[in-house]
């Protein structure tokens, strides 16, 4: 594998997104083995992923304001949020239980959050050092960036399941509906961030 | 044009897609090689023996499995002599009946409808391609199988089922379904098509074959 020094970007070329091909061509060309638009970079990543960043930020508000589920066992009880529902499950001893799902909805979203901040406003200061360590927050959100589904199909498992009438009921809430816009959100806006503005503004000459 | 670009088909230009940085690579790499990124080691290309075949046969197998996790409940429930029962669907059309609409898209989409549409492109492109022809609209098939594969969820599903059974042993007995089991060995064969599959080569069959009209 011999090594030419440069990146595709300084050399004139474009890899397709999709099917990888490098070819000399120009933005929104279409890839001549697969047709899809060519892109030097994620068209305005830096934009999209700020908005959609943003907008994740404030839904998570309602997602932590408004419950998400009610249990009802015996006729007590009340509607919850995320939070509340953790601390019950501390207090019935579950812990292990306790930690899933507060890693899966309360870390997992928020650190997302926070590592997209971070990447972005390190783009654009054209920070040139720490390159390993902020592609490596990048990794480590694309792997870990779905997994605050969890909450979403805990939810709709429960409400289907526990329909006992009097002895026990669990109905779901709005706050559904806002955490499963926020995981949506982070998703889209990993997925619009272009890691390779990280090496990029690293090696501007400016 | 330079010299140093022109790609034949013993060698071809790469682009780290998390770098860009560029790297000559054989077309094809020796089995079982495994390509990084030089500067970042992100990894560029892998390659198995047999993959066409392997990642055939673990998809058929996702697909299959697909149909027996849909048929049988996943977790029933039993307190004070009534019983109910989840499958994936119910679950996913459940909170239809509370007015929340967008969530049971969120959750058809991601345990469902995404999975299955990867299953049966991957199906499609694969299964002609065993055969030595390449099938119509191979391309646009083979791109939608890459848009669709990041929002399939069936892994976190699957956790957010054990955390529901173990949540609700405490105040019920619950019993696993079958469907559970089968959703476990999904997991496993689509975890094992997913590292089989060998992207590049796929795509660099259809451009062979396809040379006429991109």
């Amino acid at each position: 594998m011999a090594i030419l020094d440069l990146t595709a970007k300084s050399s004139g070329l474009i890899r397709c997104h999709v099917c990888a091909l490098v070819t000399p061509s120009s933005e929104n060309h279409p890839c001549p083995r697969c047709a899809t638009p060519l892109h030097v970079r994620k068209p305005s990543s830096l934009q999209k992923t700020w908005a959609l960043t943003m907008a994740a930020a404030l839904l998570y508000i309602p997602a932590n304001i408004f419950p998400i589920m009610t249990v009802v066992q015996m006729g007590q009880g009340e509607p919850k949020t995320i939070l509340a529902g953790v601390a019950s499950l501390i207090e019935t001893g579950m812990w292990p239980l306790a930690m899933i799902v507060f890693i899966a909805s309360v870390v997992v979203p928020l650190g997302k959050i926070v590592i997209l901040i971070y990447l972005l406003v390190s783009v654009h200061w054209g920070l040139k050092t720490y390159i390993k360590e902020r592609i490596a927050l990048y990794r480590l959100m694309e792997v870990f960036g779905h997994w605050s589904m969890v909450d979403i199909f805990l939810v709709t498992l429960l409400t289907t399941l526990v329909k006992m009438g009097a002895l026990a009921t669990i109905e779901p809430n709005r706050g559904v509906s806002f955490f499963g816009a926020v995981v949506v959100l982070t998703i889209f806006a990993a997925r619009t961030f272009d890691p390779r503005l990280i090496w990029d503004s690293a090696h501007d000459q400016r | 044009m330079h010299g140093i670009w022109v790609q034949g088909p013993e060698r071809v230009l790469f682009a780290c897609h998390e770098c860009d940085w560029l790297h000559r690579m054989p077309a094809a790499l020796p089995e079982g090689a495994v390509a990084r990124c030089r500067r970042c080691g992100a990894v560029l290309a892998s390659s198995r023996p047999d993959h066409l075949v392997r990642t055939l046969t673990l998809t058929f197998a996702t697909l299959v499995l697909f149909t027996i996790v849909n048929a049988f409940p996943l977790l029933e429930l039993k307190l004070g002599g009534r019983e109910t029962s989840v499958t994936l669907l119910s679950g996913a059309l459940e909170l239809g009946h509370h007015g929340m609409w967008d969530v049971v898209i969120l959750v058809l989409l991601t345990s469902l409808l995404f999975p299955i549409l990867h299953c049966v492109a991957l199906l499609y492109v694969l299964m002609p391609m065993v055969m030595g022809y390449k099938p119509p609209g191979a391309v646009w098939v083979f791109r939608s199988a890459h848009l669709f594969s990041p929002w399939g969820m069936i892994g976190v599903y699957m956790l957010g089922v054990l955390v529901a059974f173990v949540k609700l042993s405490d105040m019920a007995t619950v019993v696993p379904g079958v469907a559970v089991y089968a959703l476990a060995a999904l997991l496993f064969c689509s975890t094992a098509a997913g590292n089989a599959l060998d992207c590049c080569d796929i795509w660099r069959r259809i451009g062979e074959v396809d040379d006429g009209h991109p």
